[in-house]
């Protein structure tokens, strides 16, 4: 019983340990790289808000790691982006404009 | 006299013979005069016989005489000769009892002698015939006192004196024949002036005698008397011993450790035996500590264990204990030297060593007496005896102090029982508890169960109440809550265009067509040249996508259905935005469809 | 006795291994409704359905309902109300799926994520399926799959 406890403890702390690395890992300040569009600024902070700046305007969004390399950015709203996750990049599927690709800023 | 006179007057010269007789009877009386003064001088028996001896042969005329005195009950006496040859004298003497024998017969008469009696006796009538010298014809037996006879014996007479003696001279009054009447009378009066002279020495030999008995007496008396006071004061300490053994006894019975009955102990056998400094020592080798009592000297660290053991062990050598046998005491012999380097504070003149167990031993050593001289075997023996006292007491401490423990153990038993009573009925009540919240449980399931096999409109409602209940709520709740009533209700609706109008607009002057509906339906229809900006997404697309169309280009926004106006809310939120021109296709994009106008893919 | 056996295999092992599967399901598919009610809300309006007036209330409830009639269901409690309803969403439900299907909407079927695999025959079927079960469960749920283990478990606890 108490070695079960153990090893679940455990194992939850793992999963923990995994989505926190994943979640550090994606949380920062994007780029958008697209010229054709408004230069835009993708912040997603470790709370699981995040943001679209664009000039000096932004969009609240909340996001949340869904299977592993997607991210879902909902908005207040209702709506839904889905978004994969690259070497450092986050290639936005917009809806109507197809992908969007957004770097990662080095800190 | 009266006889003599009768003589004297019937002889034939009168005068003559008057004078003669009166000349007798002056020289008798001076005789007699003389012998009373001789006598009345001497108070020693033998010397009073040897003067009368000497005395009566003169005017008796006798040439020799024995005279003997003597006690006839234990035949003894002394005999006086004078006259005689030194061997006849001599076996004379040796010859004592047997003349007791035969002149004495009455001796064993007690009482029975009459006083000063004089007895007259014929030799031949005598059976100690042979005892007496040849011629001793003139025998006179006397009697002192109770105890005293005498003898005396005189001849042979000189002159023919005893012409006169005739057959009828009897024995009563002329004693013997051998003498005349004058003679005869001269003699008794003689002889009463002895027996007076003797009864005078004897009482007064006896009365020196009594003296000096008496004296002795006393003497003896007093020696008694200085005993019996050396008795009296070894009685009165013993008597001191045992009050302070009594009173140590009362003491130690309320004493329940073993460090105090020493020290009392050990005060009292101090006081009880005037000893000055003294020690008592308990070394108990089972839990390895050492109770000592010193008392008049310095303690000099022997109350640790090493020392301790080994004090004892030299007791136990030198005492004549051979093996440690429980209440044993030993007198340790010699403990002066027996004890010597073990650490004793002074020099131990007595020591007992005993032993309750094998575990606990002990050592008792007294030092000096106060009077410097050694206890007396008695004193010794007493000690042991006290010491095997203590050996008592000190076994009735350590069993008080064990039944202590096991009395103390028991109550905590006790009370670990209690405990274990209270938490078992605690336990209990928490069982009963249990089932009865069990038999809740189980009537409530059983009540479910039979609930559950039937179908229910109430139940219906309650869950479809419930839901609503916690839908609406959780929704005021949530920061991501949305508004019960659509938005376009509350608003007033937007400028409305045609499809023809909006065709017209988008090839003149360039209208934007906007398709409001979500990416699913764009994707799958839209009209050609438009763009898809959903309420949902409209600040992120709009940021990225519409910030730079100018605010004049008209902008034309379909998309709606049954449900929901995507198409009146996206035109809204341009209008706020500040667009000059927003127009909401009329009844969408099945209208433009219907004009068969263009369209994608 | 064969038959017995597989009567109670078939009926009520059965209906309590579907009412289990079928309580876990909807409760997992209320979960992320109830944290997203605005995109379930845009899921019901894509479905074109419900009176605009009525979606975002229908968006509030419905997930309630289905996480307590789910709960319920693997509880075993009010099995057969709760079998009834839950029946009855599904037929709801699958005449929604049917109808957008006759229409060609080209929706996804916000069953449990916003982002689903798109809705097609398959969806329907699925949720006939579940329907079925949902009936099967109404007729054949022994409350004694539950309820008497109960009492023996205390009897045995008793002794």
């Amino acid at each position: 019983m108490r070695r079960m406890l153990f090893c679940t403890l455990a194992l939850a702390l793992l999963l923990l340990a995994g989505c926190r690395g994943t979640v550090d890992d994606l949380a920062g300040d994007y780029e958008s790289e697209r010229v054709d569009l408004s230069p835009a600024r993708l912040t997603l902070r470790t709370d699981g808000g995040g943001s679209l700046t664009v000039g000096a305007e932004e969009a609240p969004f909340r996001w949340e790691v869904r299977d592993e390399g997607r991210v879902v950015l909902h908005t207040r709203q209702g709506g839904i982006i889905s978004a994969r996750q690259g070497r450092g990049t986050l290639e936005l599927d917009m809806p109507g404009s197809g992908k969007q690709v957004f770097r990662k800023k080095a800190k | 006299m009266d006889t003599a006179a009768g003589h004297l007057a019937a002889g034939p010269d009168t005068g003559q013979a008057l004078r003669l007789e009166l000349e007798r009877k002056r020289l008798s009386l001076r005789v007699l005069l003389e012998t009373a003064q001789e006598l009345s001088g001497i108070l020693q028996p033998r010397k009073i016989m040897e003067t009368f001896l000497l005395t009566a042969m003169g005017p008796i005329g006798a040439m020799g005489g024995v005279a003997v005195l003597a006690r006839p009950a234990s035949c003894e006496g002394m005999v006086l000769s004078r006259g005689l040859p030194a061997r006849e004298a001599e076996a004379l003497e040796q010859h004592l009892p047997d003349i007791c024998d035969a002149y004495f017969p009455y001796r064993d008469l007690d009482g029975d002698f009459p006083s000063s009696k004089i007895r007259a006796i014929r030799r031949d009538q005598a059976g100690g015939d042979s005892l007496l010298p040849r011629g001793m014809d003139i025998l006179l037996c006397f009697s002192v006192d109770d105890e005293h006879c005498g003898l005396l014996a005189l001849g042979p007479l000189l002159a023919g004196t005893n012409a006169d003696a005739g057959p009828d001279a009897d024995l009563g009054t002329g004693l013997d024949g051998a003498l005349d009447e004058d003679a005869s009378n001269l003699l008794h009066s003689l002889l009463h002036l002895l027996i007076g002279a003797l009864r005078g020495a004897l009482a007064v030999n006896s009365i020196r005698q009594l003296s000096v008995d008496l004296g002795r007496k006393n003497d003896r008396l007093t020696e008694a008397l200085a005993s019996s006071q050396t008795v009296q004061r070894g009685l009165d300490r013993r008597v001191h011993q045992l009050a302070a053994i009594n009173e140590l006894a009362e003491e130690m019975a309320h004493l329940h450790e073993v460090q105090g009955i020493l020290d009392s102990f050990l005060l009292t056998m101090l006081g009880a035996f005037s000893v000055s400094c003294g020690l008592a020592l308990v070394l108990d080798r089972a839990k390895r500590c050492v109770d000592l009592a010193v008392r008049g000297a310095p303690d000099t660290g022997l109350s640790s264990y090493g020392t301790a053991d080994v004090l004892v062990y030299k007791a136990f050598t030198a005492s004549g204990a051979r093996s440690v046998d429980p209440l044993t005491v030993e007198p340790v012999s010699d403990p002066a030297t027996a004890l010597a380097g073990c650490g004793l504070p002074f020099e131990g003149r007595c020591a007992m060593y005993f032993a309750l167990d094998r575990d606990v031993q002990g050592v008792l050593v007294l030092g000096e007496t106060l009077s410097g001289e050694a206890l007396e075997d008695e004193d010794a023996q007493m000690l042991r005896a006290q010491v095997g006292t203590l050996l008592g007491y000190v076994q009735g401490a350590r069993h008080l102090a064990i039944i202590t423990a096991l009395n103390d153990d028991l109550q905590r038993q006790n009370e670990e029982l209690t405990r274990t009573v209270t938490e078992l009925t605690e336990a209990r009540q928490t069982i009963d508890l249990l089932e009865r919240a069990g038999e809740r449980v189980r009537s409530f399931l059983h009540a479910e169960g039979l609930r559950s096999r039937r179908f229910s409109w109430m139940d219906c409602g309650i869950i479809l109440v419930a839901a609503m209940l916690l839908g609406f709520l959780f929704n005021l709740a949530s920061p991501n809550g949305v508004p019960l009533v659509p938005e376009h209700l509350r608003r007033l609706p937007a400028q409305t265009v045609t499809a023809q109008k909006a065709r017209e607009l988008q090839q003149s002057e360039g209208a934007l067509i906007v398709d409001a509906r979500p990416q699913a339906f764009f994707d799958q229809q839209h009209v050609r040249g438009a763009a898809n900006l959903t309420p949902a997404l409209f600040d992120m697309m709009y940021l990225m996508r519409f910030a730079q169309v100018p605010l004049s280009t008209p902008l034309i926004v379909y998309g709606g259905n049954i449900s929901r106006r995507w198409d009146e809310d996206v035109a809204a939120r341009l209008a706020a935005r500040e667009h000059e021109r927003v127009l909401v296709l009329e009844d969408g994009l099945p209208a433009w469809v219907a004009r068969g106008y263009p369209v994608e893919p | 006795m064969r038959k017995n056996i597989w009567r109670d295999v078939l009926g009520r092992w059965l209906a309590l291994a579907f009412r289990l599967y079928l309580g876990g399901v909807f409760v997992y598919a209320s979960v992320y409704k109830i944290g997203y009610a605005a995109e379930f809300a845009e899921t019901i309006a894509s479905y074109q359905i419900v009176p605009a007036l009525a979606v975002n209330a229908v968006a509030l409830v419905l997930p309630w309902l289905e996480l307590i009639c789910g709960a319920l269901l693997v509880a075993g409690v009010r099995v057969r109300t709760v079998s009834a309803m839950l029946g009855a969403l599904l037929v709801v439900f699958c005449l929604a799926v049917a109808v957008n299907l006759l229409r060609e909407t080209p929706i996804d079927c916000g069953c449990f994520h916003t982002l689903d695999e798109r809705m097609t025959w398959m969806t329907l079927v699925r949720d006939l399926t579940w329907l079925g079960m949902a009936i099967h469960v109404f007729f054949f749920d022994s409350p004694l799959a539950l309820e008497r283990r109960f009492p023996s478990t205390l009897k045995e606890i008793e002794t």
